[in-house]
């Protein structure tokens, strides 16, 4: 019988033994790092410590240090927070939908977006703690039993939010541990002195027998189940903190699936502005082939056509309410002093998204990297539209006020980038950035057929 | 409460049966834990205080009470009720119907640390007063005081001291109004004026704090603003705030308005002629409207000659009009600065600018502040005082000391008692008894005058007109610059341009525009760009730097800087160049956005309207019950025909409250802390006013979205704020439609207690200024209007003690109180009685963001307007 070629065989590219591409996955932990990494560890080590001076000033002076102000009580910080939460959820997107649809060309990109999902939900978490009058009361915001028998108020969204990042920050934890066990032992084996000892209390004495492997996938395959609702949950439950408000701008109905699609466009971006130079830098064109670059492209452009929609619905529907209030914050968009970030953001997100339809662009490095960069660029200038410009506009003419940041709001965006940059280096230098296993795995199903 | 009370039991009897050793706790039992712990750990602090073994008269332990007295502004008596707590003046409120902002935001002033100077030696400055006495002639220059004991002491004073000269000064004088009077009457005189007696008014350039009765006129006028309507027509070079509310306004240059008042004395046939224009219709319609009943109120810096018009204008139409003598014996002006300057020795007693001191044999300043002077000595507070001052109406009215001086102050009295070598006399005992009863001390007298005839021959010549015509006003809030030091009323936004913090030069649009710098303008505060243009404003010889605030609605050619910034001993009419430095000046101004657009939050009306207009059904949809009722159910009305924008409320609010000054940095990142907020709005129909303030929703966005229950319900409607469950997420602010909460993004009220040093609010007098009734709100916690809850508790545990229920209209909140044209009342909707049944009735009555369905407590009224249907347009010229 002739053996059909495996639809996925060109998933991995070049002459491989097993023994040879488990050298090669291993390579990031096992071989000295490229100058780059060197480059990004200090930086975001840097910018790690400028983020936490910046919060420092932020507990010591207060809030006023921020840009925020009457009108516009939220600014860079929701921002931020809004903006990384959407980054990190390419992560779960890609480990737990993907499991459960079996697309193969998850396996090579899994586990470094899954890294990435966690410290950009742990840099998100932040700024919902900071941006607290009083911080050192933040525990205020979880259920736990007091003498006062005071509970959260569950009506507010924000509850729900705690309990939305919470779960992702649990959920995505916990499947990227449990993905990481069998390497962790294979690392355990081929280390010495604490590493040894480390990779060999975290692999919690996998030896790799078949009951094992039955139970891995088991448990993998349920947590996969249990995370999908998660991926579109959380950046709902994000959206009803502006859809159940009243602010005009914020009181729309269509924002869960909106920030959802905006939330997928973003973390896939930030997935290929991080695995192009990886994948470069590490020499790992054979795992990471062009192929699946394309398909990131093509779920980059399917969930930004969904983003793009929506603007354009916005505007329709602000016009066909009939409610001046929205209608009034439309125009404010477009032609207030903050219309060229409206009209950036629309740039990026509608007409450049565009270029993805192309092969040609989808194919293009530098392009599909640049654009990488721009869509996130593009998601931050919606969260600054939909956050900032609505508040600075909302009911009564009285009340408008614009808003200017300040160097601390900058400080603490550019620290959570540096310090997602500095524990994602570290990460990869530790935990194998592809999935070995998984990896392994799928070469043995290519070359069986 | 009921119900939540049941729901947190039954909750604590599930939490807690499990958790705690000792079985179910209650709340009362955690908290006898609790007391017991804090027992064991604080150290027994051995108090310094000992009961009083004999109470002093008035002190009541944690009580309050309240005095009546009357405090000067600008020499004219304030009569006001002081709220005392425990020996500490905290709050006032006026006697009768009005008052302006100035000594309420007083009070500051009484406890600043800053008036504390190097401490006074008294006898030494009388000792070297007297020796100046003894070489030769000394110049005393006060302000405006029209006390009779103060002129005795003065009189005797100068039998005995040959060289004392006393000169008096006020940088906005009266002196053309007395001046008016003698040239149409043949005597010095004061006009009190009834407006609210006059079908039909017509405002003369004149504002509410630039009349020493305008916050009066304003109460009167205000009664007459709901049906029936009078009808007020301004004619003016400024936008003023009475003017805003007028049915007509005409825009002229300042020469203008004394060129219209002699075409309309043309017109009614005080002058003989015709009017020399008919300024498109408003002349002659006017002019029979005011037959009707009509009278006209003057600003007191219009010329000898216009004043004397609009007496005579007054006469032939019959206006509610009586005169008395000058409450001044002597006319304070400007021109006493230069005499004092030229003066060899000079003993300063009055306010506003300073002169300068140098080259002088001897010099001394008596002054509230302490000033930069070879003697400075301190003033007392006027609370610290007890005085005679005469009011605008005439009435002379007893003022008491209510506190020790804390800063070693004299009062002028005493000031010139001890030159004298006397003691200032104890209260008589018919003056104790008219401080009691609050009453004057002395009714006005009021003169019997007829126009003299021939008065075209003797009309001197009025304004002059100019290409630039400058009129140097006071400043709504520092008013001539005396209040400098104050930082409520340097906070307080200027009604007409909510500027804070500074004093600009006012000018049109079209003025800015010829000068090329409108443009310019409008584009820096469409981007929120505080920079303004400095321009170089030179008059009578003299210079001055000032920004340029371009306000709609000012003719062009009128030009109006602040006598606060600007001033002149010639006067206040004057003619100026102006031009551009290429340099600019940063103002601070709380609202960003002037035009309402298609929002319909202020709602006009006409009478006849407002009289066949249904009430506003308010739609109420809503899946969540209602709130559980309890006794009350508070609600408020703002009766925006009878609001002018004043600030006063957003000031008793303040000084009630606790409610910080921020400074100009923060009020320019939009930061103030005003509980209510006085939107402004340039709209057809002139210019609109609105107070704004937590608006106490039924359904309140904020309680929805707060994650930790800090804002709550209550069962009579309030919206609370607890602050101590406050962790500032702000989110209650940001999902507030009306904006009406405020951050603590700073540690601002320690900041303002400690004058800017958080860590010295301890030790800082200020922290007396704290209402004890009300939290001073920490960093990082959200607060806004909160009905004044502390006077509601007071009033309820007043009510229970006397076992009875709180009476109708009893709870009265501080921006009630002093609300010049009662537009704010505050009651209950359960109780029939109250009037706001019938304002929640009337056609004109609606909710503010009413598509918002947040069913606020707090309404509106809509403004009213009842324009002439003989004229189009409500704005002229």
């Amino acid at each position: 019988m002739a053996k059909e070629p495996h639809p996925d065989r060109d998933l991995i590219q070049g002459e491989w033994t097993e023994r040879s591409l488990v050298e090669k996955l291993l390579e990031p932990v096992e071989k000295p790092p490229p100058r780059p990494w060197r480059v990004v560890v200090a930086v975001g080590a840097a910018l790690t410590l400028a983020w936490l001076y910046a919060i420092f000033v932020t507990f010591v002076k207060g809030l006023g240090t921020w840009g925020i102000n009457q009108p516009v009580a939220w600014g860079l910080d929701i921002v931020h927070f809004v903006w990384w939460i959407g980054i990190g959820h390419a992560g779960t997107l890609i480990s737990a939908i993907l499991v459960l649809m079996r697309q193969n060309w998850r396996d090579s990109l899994n586990r470094v977006t899954e890294a990435m999902t966690l410290f950009a939900v742990l840099a998100a978490a932040t700024y919902p703690l900071i941006h607290m009058g009083r911080p050192q009361l933040f525990y205020w915001v979880m259920p736990y039993p007091t003498h006062m028998a005071l509970w959260p108020q569950y009506k507010s969204p924000l509850s729900w939010d705690v309990l939305a990042i919470m779960t992702y920050l649990t959920i995505s934890t916990l499947f990227l541990y449990i993905g990481l066990i069998p390497d962790l032992a294979l690392l355990r084996e081929r280390s010495q002195g604490w590493r040894r000892r480390l990779y060999g209390w975290l692999s919690l004495g996998w030896t790799g027998n078949a009951v094992h492997w039955q139970r891995y996938r088991a448990v993998y395959v349920l947590l996969a189940g249990l995370a999908t609702p998660v991926v579109i949950s959380v950046h709902s439950v994000v959206s009803m903190d502006f859809a159940y408000g009243l602010v005009p701008g914020w009181h729309l109905t269509v924002f869960p699936p909106f920030f959802a699609a905006g939330a997928i466009y973003s973390g896939f971006a930030m997935a290929l502005t991080l695995i192009i130079p990886l994948r470069r830098w590490y020499r790992l064109e054979g795992v990471i082939t062009e192929r699946h670059l394309d398909w990131m492209a093509k779920v980059t452009l399917a969930s930004g056509l969904g983003v793009a929609y929506i603007y354009l619905l916005e505007i329709f529907i602000a016009w066909y309410a009939g409610e001046p209030a929205e209608w009034a914050q439309q125009l404010w968009r477009m032609t207030g002093p903050y219309a060229p970030y409206y009209w950036a953001m629309m740039l990026i997100n509608v007409v450049l998204l565009q270029t993805l339809w192309f092969p040609r662009f989808r194919k293009n490095l530098t392009w599909l990297f640049l654009f990488s960069i721009l869509a996130n660029v593009g998601m931050w200038l919606e969260r600054f539209v939909i956050v900032v410009i609505s508040l600075s506009h909302d009911f009564l003419p009285g009340n408008f006020q614009l808003y200017a940041p300040t160097w601390v709001d900058w400080t603490l965006f550019l620290g959570t980038l540096g310090f997602f940059l500095f524990g994602l280096a570290l990460f990869i230098r530790l935990f194998p950035p592809i999935a070995v296993a998984e990896m392994v795995h799928l070469f043995h199903k290519l070359r069986r057929h | 409460m009921k119900t939540r009370r049941g729901f947190e039991e039954a909750l604590e009897k599930e939490l807690f049966r499990e958790e705690f050793p000792f079985g179910p706790v209650s709340r009362r039992g955690v908290l006898a834990m609790g007391l017991l712990a804090l027992a064991a750990c604080t150290p027994v602090v051995r108090r310094k205080g000992v009961p009083y073994v004999r109470q002093p008269e008035w002190v009541v332990e944690g009580g309050r009470a309240e005095f009546i007295t009357a405090l000067p502004h600008a020499g004219f008596a304030e009569p006001v009720r002081v709220r005392n707590y425990q020996e500490r003046p905290l709050f006032l409120a006026p006697l009768e119907e009005a008052m302006s902002p100035y000594p309420l935001a007083g009070l500051y002033a009484l406890y600043d640390p800053a008036r504390k100077g190097k401490a006074p030696d008294w006898p030494g400055f009388y000792r070297a007063w007297r020796q100046a006495l003894a070489e030769g002639e000394t110049l005393l220059v006060l302000p405006r005081t029209a006390s009779p004991r103060l002129e005795a002491l003065l009189q005797r004073a100068q039998a005995r001291f040959p060289n004392l000269r006393v000169a008096r000064f006020e940088a906005w004088s009266l002196e053309n109004v007395y001046l008016g009077a003698e040239l149409a009457f043949g005597r010095r005189a004061w006009p009190v004026y009834q407006p609210d007696r006059a079908e039909v008014v017509l405002l003369l350039d004149v504002d509410l704090h630039e009349h020493p009765a305008g916050y009066a006129w304003w109460a009167a006028l205000s009664r007459r603003r709901v049906p029936p309507m009078n009808r007020l027509y301004a004619v003016e070079s400024l936008p003023t705030l009475l003017g805003s509310m007028a049915d007509h306004r005409l825009a002229l240059k300042p020469s203008g308005v004394e060129a219209f008042l002699l075409d309309l004395a043309r017109a009614l046939g005080v002058l003989p002629g015709t009017p020399a224009a008919d300024y498109g219709g408003f002349l002659p319609v006017l002019a029979e409207d005011l037959r009707r009943g009509g009278v006209l109120l003057p600003g007191p810096h219009l010329s000898p000659g216009a004043q004397a018009l609009a007496m005579a204008l007054n006469a032939r139409l019959g206006a509610p009009v009586a005169y008395t003598l000058p409450p001044e014996r002597e006319v304070a002006t400007p021109r006493a600065f230069l005499e004092a300057e030229g003066a060899q020795r000079l003993v300063w007693a009055a306010e506003g600018p300073l002169p300068s001191l140098q080259g002088k044999r001897f010099a001394a300043v008596l002054s509230l502040y302490p000033k930069e002077a070879p003697y400075s000595l301190p003033l007392a507070h006027p609370l610290e005082a007890s005085g005679q001052h005469r009011d605008a109406l005439g009435r002379l009215w007893q003022a008491q000391a209510l506190v020790q001086p804390l800063y070693g102050g004299k009062s002028l009295e005493e000031v010139l008692a001890g030159l004298l070598g006397e003691e200032v006399p104890a209260l008589s005992p018919e003056e104790k008894r008219a401080l009691a009863e609050g009453r004057p001390l002395e009714e006005a007298g009021f003169l019997d005058l007829t126009p003299l005839p021939g008065l075209p021959q003797r009309l001197p010549p009025l304004r002059e007109a100019a290409p630039l015509e400058l009129t140097l006003r006071p400043e709504a809030s520092l008013y001539d610059g005396r209040y400098r030091e104050n930082p409520y009323l340097q906070e307080l936004p200027r009604p007409m341009t909510r500027l804070v913090w500074d004093g600009a030069l006012l000018a049109g649009e079209a003025q800015a525009a010829a000068w090329g710098l409108l443009e310019e303008v409008r584009a820096r505060e469409r981007r929120a760009d505080p920079r303004r243009p400095l321009l170089r404003l030179r008059a009578g010889g003299k210079e001055a730097l000032l920004p340029l605030w371009p306000l709609p609605g000012m003719p062009e050619g009128s030009l109006v800087a602040p006598l606060s910034h600007f001033f002149h001993p010639q006067g206040v009419a004057l003619a100026a160049e102006a031009s551009a430095t290429g340099r600019d000046y940063p103002l601070v101004s709380t609202q960003y956005h002037g035009y309402l657009g298609e929002v319909e939050a202020v709602r006009v009306m006409r009478e006849e309207e407002a009289l066949e207009a249904e009430p506003e059904k308010e739609k109420r949809l809503s899946l969540y019950p209602l709130w559980p009722q309890g006794e009350h159910a508070w609600a408020m009305t703002v009766d925006l025909s009878r609001c002018l924008g004043c600030g006063l409320c957003t000031l008793a609010c303040q000084v009630e409250n606790n409610i910080p000054v921020v400074g100009k940095e923060e009020v320019a990142k939009g930061r103030e802390m005003h509980w209510i907020r006085i939107d402004r709005y340039f709209a057809q129909e002139g210019v609109l006013h609105q107070p704004v303030m937590c608006q106490h929703c039924e359904k309140a966005p904020c309680e929805a979205v707060c994650p930790v229950a800090a804002t709550e319900h209550s069962d009579e409607g309030l919206n609370l704020m607890v602050y101590n469950r406050c962790v500032g997420t702000k989110y209650c602010s940001a999902n507030c439609p009306y904006k009406a909460r405020r951050f603590n993004f700073f540690p601002y009220g320690e900041a303002f207690v400690g004058k800017g040093d958080p860590r010295k609010a301890k030790e800082s007098p200020l922290a007396l200024l704290m209402n004890p009734e009300v939290t001073v709100r920490s960093r990082g916690v959200m607060e806004k209007c909160t009905y004044c809850v502390q006077r509601i508790e007071l009033t309820r545990a007043q009510a229970v003690q006397e076992g009875r229920k709180i009476r109708t209209g009893e709870v009265r909140t501080a921006c009630q109180e002093v609300c010049p044209g009662k537009a704010i009342h505050f009651g209950d909707l359960l109780d029939p009685e109250d009037p706001i049944q019938a304002h929640r009735k009337e056609g004109r009555h609606y909710t503010l963001l009413a598509e918002a369905n947040t069913w606020p407590r707090t309404t509106y009224l809509a403004h009213l307007k009842n324009p002439n249907p003989k004229l189009k347009e409500e704005r002229h010229g």
